[in-house]
């Protein structure tokens, strides 16, 4: 029965499944692309299920015509697709934002790898006290 | 609608036009205008706190439009909300205040208009996030805060800077989706975004007990994804890097304003959106409490360890966060409003910390090793003693405020079940212990007879040490005034729900 | 074997890009002794020790993931039915966007009235995370080839003429492409449209001139100072006019806002007004990034 329940809210168990691996991606792979990746990834997963949640099956897309003759009833819900519209901003731009911090930090350490960065980070600033003394 | 209730939106949008109108400024521009700006949020929270401060006044809301809440958006105020709206701008003016020269100083003078642009997108985000009553509008400022956070750390040009503003960056974004998710799931069960309508719809869901699990779960993702945000133990892995690396300015408003904003937010969707009950039912209180237990002794023994006078302040705040957290895992009444008070005062004191810690460095070279350090406090005795004030209220001494959110915590924790009380007891008294070490140690360091002469006084900018003194004049006036602050607390935190 | 992948991926990545490219030049001409010191050092130890740790590490990776999948699906497994009209989302705050939108907003776009006119400040916050995004971005790469150290490589590598197929089609594209761009900026409360989608697209000819005829090129229609101008021009509008709009609104007092006639082009009060502005700040942010990721200048 339970089963059932989840092929009928497919949707929304697809999300989730995205989710979860750009959650996993974003947190423990080290490469920094990858990350961004698994960013997109995650927040889209976001995206879909709120896509799914203001679905109604059959209903069309809220854009009235202009003498406003359409039935309020044949739409779908349209809160959902705001939120979304705002959530993809907010995603590009944390999206450039990484990729930004990437390129630095690329320049910097010539590696992509988080763990060799922090790594290195940390000599050079130890190397730095050392001229510092 | 009275006049003085349009302060709060005049606030926010103020700190947003001037975010774009800082960026095509020029530098000294740019900086007069910030500071005026904030200057003025600070004069208008510190009035609407003296109207909704007065015992028995009401809180208000404020439409966003022409349309009323649930359709429009809002905001609301109350007595708690003004005494955020003073501490705010009134911290993160003292920050740039006192670390100005950081800032202007070389290669960096020609980006400070960018750095105040980002701090006046930072205020208005902050702002909103105490004056918001809609949890979707909370999440789009807390990503503005989340960026221009980052992007305050990564203002500081260095190796260590850039691999912290990562570390940051990447957890946050952790932090972010995992709260996202569970605005999303709960607008699926309720169709709400408004708190107090969520708050209704959430009451009759937990009456019939439907959706149980799937709000267990909603608690749980909000909950980690704000810790996460606020650097709760364990979660804290990038909070001492990111806390320590920028520039002075930025380390104090991280550590005492960034955190401080998720907190609360976390705060307000428990008190306003679940209530506690439903948090009781799903155990995550559980869970906090066991997180700031842990972070409390963690925080404070990582401290201990580390032999880099801002890597200390940046650990303490990991251990301070934990207390907060015992606030809130405590529960509503006495324990929120022992969350909120150490909240107050860890925002003024860490603040004190990092930016008198600075000119104590400064006057010893520059050099963050405790060896260097030694003496740092004689040659500038005024910052020695304003330092010396804030790790007294953070170890939680007599005539500051740490004393009073400690015995707050305290006396909170003995009207829980024994095992609670007893752990909580001996968890205060082991990190008191432990803060008074590394605290202790660090102040004979500093006021050690070092090596004289090693490095000329450095000039005093009035500014600047009037900064700091007003940090520090608000720690002592959160032990003094202690009384009419908590009654404020409670009149807030009374009007949440 | 993940290893290799994160080769092939920072590889690619060099390829793809000329700057890229230089910077692995200056890496091969160790610019930077120290830090290639260290990273041959790494090369070696990484060999020996991720080899070990990289099994386990997967291992995690994986083992979360579906920790994480199955707690969340248990939950799905608890939520309202997909698809349903009797789901709680469906209720009277939605019901009056789609029945009273178009008299109280006035665009026949509902989604666009209910983002740009009953929700406003969640928008105008949204149009900020693009600011302080684009801000981030400026102060990170703003500048950043005369900062690093490679500052001589920068110089000794002249931008490559385009090839003459890409500027003819540029020529002929770019005009349709920007207008395009205009077009579902002007539509955005008409129909599928705004100021988000429709500056993305603009933002797309820009880039693509600059690609086509170089950077130098498209600085003289483009500068810094024109991208400054635009944002603070198009921000402040965007704020000083939601702020007479919330003014007005909460204070009950008359505004000079009218919706006007339902589906005419000047319509909808604000909306179309504010679309415009949103549309310029995207434009010139999504060019912008463009420009500060290829040269670090814009």
């Amino acid at each position: 029965m339970n089963l059932q329940i989840l092929l009928e809210n497919r949707v929304e168990a697809a999300a989730i499944i995205l989710f979860g691996i750009g959650l996993t991606t974003l947190l423990l792979n080290r490469n920094l692309i990858k990350k961004i990746i698994g960013f997109s990834f995650m927040d889209s997963a976001i995206f879909l299920f709120l896509a799914s949640e203001g679905y109604i099956a059959g209903h069309t897309a809220p854009i009235q015509d202009a003498a406003g003759s359409l039935s309020a009833a044949s739409f779908i819900n349209p809160i959902p697709a705001g939120l979304v519209l705002t959530g993809i901003v907010v995603s590009v731009s944390v999206t450039a934002v990484m990729l930004s911090l990437t390129v630095r930090l690329y320049q910097r350490f010539h590696t992509l790898n988080l763990d060799e960065i922090v790594q290195l980070a940390r000599e050079a600033n130890e190397e730095e006290e050392e001229a510092n003394d | 609608m009275l006049w003085w209730q349009n302060i709060p939106f005049f606030s926010i949008i103020l700190c947003l036009l001037s975010a774009a109108v800082c960026s095509v400024l020029p530098p000294r521009g740019a900086r007069a205008w910030g500071r005026g700006v904030l200057g003025l949020c600070l004069a208008g929270g510190a009035l609407l706190l003296a109207i909704l401060g007065q015992p028995g006044s009401a809180s208000f809301t404020f439409m966003m439009g022409h349309f009323p809440a649930p359709w429009g958006n809002e905001i609301r105020a109350g007595a708690l909300e003004a005494l955020l709206a003073c501490l705010f701008p009134g911290v993160m003016l003292c920050a740039l205040l006192s670390g100005a020269p950081a800032l202007s100083s070389g290669r960096q003078a020609s980006r400070e208009p960018q750095y105040l642009s980002l701090c006046m997108l930072l205020m208005a985000a902050l702002l909103s996030q105490a004056y918001s009553n809609d949890l979707f509008t909370c999440y789009v400022f807390l990503e503005i805060m989340t960026l221009s956070a980052g992007a305050l750390i990564v203002f500081q040009n260095s190796s260590q800077a850039l691999a912290a503003g990562m570390r940051y960056m990447v957890l946050n974004l952790v932090g972010s989706g995992l709260f996202l998710l569970g605005v999303v799931l709960l607008y699926y069960l309720t169709g709400h975004l408004l708190m107090e309508n969520l708050f209704v719809s959430l009451q009759a869901l937990a009456a019939t007990g439907e959706y149980h699990r799937s709000l267990t779960i909603i608690i749980a993702l909000i909950t980690v994804g704000l810790s996460i945000k606020s650097a709760l133990f364990p979660f804290h892995s990038w909070a001492p890097d990111a806390y320590s690396s920028g520039v002075p300015s930025s380390n104090a408003i991280l550590s005492s304003l960034v955190s401080k904003g998720y907190i609360l937010l976390l705060l307000k969707v428990y008190a306003r959106v679940f209530g506690w009950d439903l948090v009781l039912l799903s155990h995550v209180d559980h869970l906090l409490l066991v997180f700031a237990w842990a972070g409390m002794i963690f925080g404070s023994l990582a401290a201990i360890r580390t032999s880099r006078f801002t890597r200390m302040i940046a650990w303490s705040s990991v251990a301070q966060i934990g207390y907060i957290f015992l606030g809130i895992g405590l529960g509503a009444g006495g324990g929120y409003q022992a969350a909120v008070y150490h909240l107050l005062v860890h925002s003024c004191s860490k603040a004190l910390l990092f930016l008198s810690g600075e000119e104590l460095r400064r006057a010893a070279g520059g050099s963050d090793t405790f060896a260097d350090l030694a003496g740092a406090a004689r040659k500038h005795p005024v910052y020695g003693a304003l330092w010396t004030v804030g790790a007294f209220s953070l170890v939680g001494l007599p005539f500051t405020g740490g004393l009073i959110s400690k015995l707050l915590l305290g006396g909170e924790a003995l009207r829980h079940s024994p095992p609670v009380a007893l752990i909580t007891l001996a968890v205060l008294a082991l990190s008191t212990l432990l803060n008074v070490l590394y605290f202790l140690r660090t102040m004979l360091i500093l006021w050690s007879p070092g090596q004289e002469g090693s490095s000329k006084r450095g000039t005093l900018s009035p500014l600047g040490l009037g900064a700091c003194g007003l940090l520090a004049a608000g720690i002592l006036a959160s032990f003094f005034l202690a009384q009419p602050l908590l009654e404020v607390i409670t009149l807030g935190l009374s009007q949440f729900s | 074997m993940k290893n290799d992948l994160d080769r092939d991926l920072s590889l690619s990545l060099e390829e793809s890009s000329p700057q890229a490219s230089r910077l692995d030049a200056a890496h091969l001409h160790a610019h930077d002794t120290r830090i290639h010191r260290q990273d041959r050092a790494f090369s070696t130890r990484e060999n020996q020790a991720h080899a070990l740790s990289l099994g386990g590490y997967r291992a995690l990776s994986v083992l979360v993931a579906v920790g994480v999948i199955l707690v969340l699906l248990w939950g799905v497994m608890d939520l309202p039915a997909f698809g349903r009209d009797t789901n709680p989302v469906e209720n009277e705050v939605a019901e009056r966007y789609l029945a009273q939108g178009l008299q109280e907003g006035g665009a026949t776009n509902l989604v666009a009235n209910m983002i740009l006119d009953y929700r406003a400040f969640d928008t105008l916050g949204e149009s900020n995370v693009l600011f302080t995004a684009a801000t981030a971005v400026l102060l990170l790469l703003r500048g950043l080839q005369t900062r690093e150290a490679d500052r001589s490589l920068a110089a000794a590598a002249p931008e490559a003429p385009a090839d003459p197929i890409l500027r003819a089609g540029a020529r002929a594209l770019c005009p349709v492409i920007l207008l395009y761009g205009l077009y579902i900026i002007l539509n955005g409360h008409l129909g599928p449209g705004g100021g988000f989608s429709g500056g993305a697209v603009m933002g797309a000819a820009l880039i693509l001139y600059r690609e086509a005829y170089g950077s130098e090129k498209m600085g003289h229609l483009f500068s810094f100072r024109t991208y400054r101008a635009i944002s603070f021009f198009a921000l402040a509008f965007y704020a000083l006019s939601k702020a007479y709009s919330f003014f007005t609104g909460a204070n009950h007092l008359p505004s000079i806002i009218s919706t006007g006639t339902p589906g005419a082009i000047l319509s909808a009060g604000l909306i179309l007004p504010l679309n415009i502005a949103v549309g310029f700040v995207v434009c010139c942010t999504m060019y912008g990034f463009f420009a500060l990721f290829e040269k670090g200048e814009i």
